[in-house]
């Protein structure tokens, strides 16, 4: 299975990438609340994936508020993509065998 | 490397659409955001009617220049947020087919609105701009989900 992303296995971060799959840019805190983390958590998953090039980090201010937003990479979404196809072909590959396994009725 | 099994790799993927559909509701515009857009335009429309048209030309336009400006706005980062839009669409994803059914109905809804104005009826900008703002703020959040292909859900 040579798409499938030892990083995206784990649910956590499979969960922020494909978060951020639908996205051009999202609010730390949005991506925070939605996939049910701590600030730190979600910190630490970050800097996994900002390490392998996955997400990138901008920070900032609104007003007088401060802002960190991510973003999915080109690296980043080529990897989900890759590895949502060998996800699919994981499937596709059970049902063939379940279909041919099936017995004649 | 670890291989998840069917199960596991089905669940995975219900889990990838999952998440994709919540950031596009995240990226959903708020409620006061679509009232001002509305009370926008049915303002650049109305002010054909009431006000002499050497004053009125230059009130809709800088009215239909606040409305393309708060347009441009989400287009940023800071922007999105500032709109009170947590997730900034991803607007590639938007297929092209859409894109082209979106602007053929633009254009007969201009076209549409030219000719209602040849007729000469009395207060004819004034009822297409109410009309048009009542359907921006009932209908405006379904459309631009419709457009980013944003599926159900609060």
């Amino acid at each position: 299975m040579s798409g499938l992303d030892q990083l995206l296995l784990d649910p956590t971060r499979l969960a922020i990438v494909s978060l951020l799959s639908g996205a051009k840019w999202a609010e730390f805190g949005f991506v925070r609340d939605t996939v049910a983390l701590s600030d730190s958590a979600l910190s630490k998953q970050v800097t996994t994936l900002a390490k392998q090039d996955y997400v990138e980090v901008r920070k900032g201010y609104v007003g007088k508020r401060p802002r960190t937003w991510l973003n999915l990479t080109a690296t980043g979404r080529a990897a989900l993509a890759a590895h949502a196809e060998a996800l699919q072909d994981i499937v596709a590959s059970a049902r063939a065998d379940g279909a041919a396994h099936r017995p004649e009725e | 490397m670890t291989r998840p099994d069917p199960d596991e790799a089905a669940a995975a993927m219900r889990e990838l659409q999952r998440r994709q559909g919540q950031a596009g509701r995240g990226a959903r515009m708020p409620r006061w955001l679509w009232i001002v857009v509305a009370v926008l335009f049915a303002a650049a429309l109305a002010q054909r009617d009431f006000l002499p048209r050497d004053v009125s030309s230059w009130v809709g336009l800088a009215l239909v220049a606040v409305l393309l400006l708060l347009s441009l706005t989400s287009y940023s980062r800071r922007g999105s947020s500032l709109l009170g839009q947590a997730v900034q669409p991803l607007r590639a994803l938007v297929p092209v087919r859409r894109r082209l059914q979106i602007m053929g109905g633009m254009l007969v809804l201009i076209i549409g609105f030219v000719l209602l104005t040849r007729l000469d009826l009395p207060y004819v900008s004034t009822a297409v701009g109410v009309v048009g703002a009542v359907l921006i703020v009932a209908f405006g959040p379904r459309f631009r989900d419709w457009t980013l292909g944003v599926r159900g859900g609060p």
